[in-house]
């Protein structure tokens, strides 16, 4: 008999990626000011494909880390086009630091447990 | 095709996400889109109509797009609007499809049922069966879109509902995770609906209103035929009705009203009060028979229509009648089925 588990894992796959892309975008923006695109770009090239967002899920994500005062954005006119620019804020910054070491320890703690 | 036609497809697509959008984000929200648009068009080689499209295609639906940028704002803020979403559609079909299954099984059982212990079944049983089949329907399904309607204007519900859907389906083999392809581009068109053809049927009902009130009172109709006219007289008033508050919706918003439409779809349904009066005193109905006059003049004759008379169905044509009722009953039937099924599938997928 054929198990078909496909469905979860892409489940599983979608629920870790939500979590640990609000980190991932706040640890980019924690390096420098970046706009959307820019983002979704570089997430694509540093995850390797696993961290690859998609545009209707990344600006709605930008939006709320704005509403919840972890970046802000300001307009700026570059190349003759106006691009929303996203800074990290002292609050983001806050959260990246208490989240940061939780994230290591997680990923140490699930390569021992790999490793046992 | 150019660049400047790409532009254009993309602020149809922009104008339709900013419809669904709360108006304190909109502005920002579509001035950030549509940099993106153009930024990526641009790195997948040009502003070119077809890149366009496979941006547009990758943001998905409008609608679906704007409700990412609601959530978590609470719905005090959601621009709310009856109409199920597209996402939730093929949910909304499922649940419909199998209803009607179960309601028209229900009605066949009861045919067999009154077959199995009479041995016969009578015109009027099988009218009201199928009559009694299609109010189910049409209770059913407009009890079902409202609740669709409600889960649909709030995105977290909408997911939740979704998420058992896809349960209750992959547990049932239904759906299986099919391997991803690369969708190709569809054509997406955002045209604006044109408001005339509202304003020309609300012309045309009230004309029709207006005949069938001049002929109700040019002939003596019996209270059974009165009563068809009635029907017609209040079916066409209400299209009018609907038609030019449709009318007004088009010309503000450029896009058709749903509700509007699948009300006035459904309003066939006040014929079936009628037809199962008419299926009770079939010998009450009346038909309008035209007297021929030949008229001689220069060597030829003419025959023209003198006058209109009303005349009873003779009792030999009884049956002939009541079949024929029960042809149209089915038919409003069908008809109302159809109209479902058409509104389901040609609402606009974006």
């Amino acid at each position: 008999m054929q198990i078909d588990i496909s469905g979860d894992i892409k489940r599983w796959q979608r629920e870790i990626r939500r979590g640990v892309l609000k980190m991932c975008v706040l640890l980019l923006l924690s390096k420098n000011e970046m706009y959307g695109y820019e983002i979704s770009k570089v997430l694509e090239k540093l995850g390797n494909g696993v961290l690859k967002i998609k545009e209707g899920t990344l600006y709605p994500l930008l939006r709320r880390l704005e509403n919840e005062g972890y970046v802000s954005a300001k307009w700026m006119f570059q190349e003759g086009k106006a691009r929303r620019y996203y800074k990290i804020t002292m609050k983001g910054l806050a959260f990246l630091n208490a989240v940061k070491p939780f994230w290591q320890k997680l990923v140490v703690a699930v390569e021992s447990i790999m490793r046992w | 095709m150019s660049s400047e036609d790409a532009m254009s497809i993309i602020e149809e697509y922009l104008e339709e996400v900013r419809r669904y959008l709360p108006e304190d984000i909109a502005d920002d929200v579509i001035a950030e889109l549509r940099t993106h648009i153009i930024d990526k068009a641009e790195d997948m080689g040009g502003l070119t109509p077809e890149n366009v499209l496979t941006i547009l295609h990758n943001l998905g639906p409008p609608r679906k797009l704007a409700s990412k940028y609601v959530v978590g704002r609470g719905r005090r803020k959601f621009r709310m609007e009856l109409g199920i979403p597209e996402d939730l559609y093929p949910y909304f079909t499922i649940t419909l499809a199998v209803l009607v299954i179960a309601i028209i099984i229900g009605a066949i059982s009861s045919i067999i049922q009154s077959v199995a212990s009479g041995g016969e079944v009578a015109i009027s049983i099988l009218v009201s069966e199928v009559a009694y089949t299609a109010v189910s329907i049409v209770i059913v399904a407009i009890f079902l879109y409202i609740a669709f309607s409600l889960i649909g204007s709030s995105p977290e519900l909408a997911e939740k509902v979704k998420a058992v859907f896809r349960d209750i389906m992959e547990s049932f083999g239904l759906r299986k995770t099919k391997k991803k392809v690369e969708p190709k581009p569809k054509r997406i068109k955002y045209k604006r609906a044109s408001p005339w053809p509202d304003a020309f049927s609300a012309t045309l009902s009230v004309i029709i209103a207006y005949i069938a009130y001049r002929i109700n009172t040019l002939f003596d109709f019996n209270w059974l035929m009165s009563l068809l006219i009635y029907t017609i007289i209040i079916y066409f008033a209400a299209n009018t009705v609907l038609r030019v508050s449709s009318f007004f919706y088009v010309l503000y918003s450029g896009a058709r009203n749903y509700i509007i439409d699948f009300v006035r779809s459904l309003m066939g349904i006040i014929f079936i009060p009628w037809l199962f009066v008419a299926n009770m005193y079939p010998e009450e109905l009346q038909i309008l028979v035209p007297q021929m006059q030949y008229v001689t003049q220069d060597d030829s004759q003419t025959v023209i229509i003198k006058s209109w008379e009303l005349m009873t169905i003779p009792n030999d044509y009884l049956l002939l009648a009541k079949l024929v009722l029960l042809i149209w009953l089915i038919m409003a039937v069908v008809g109302i089925i159809i109209v479902i099924l058409r509104y389901v599938r040609t609402r606009p997928k974006d």
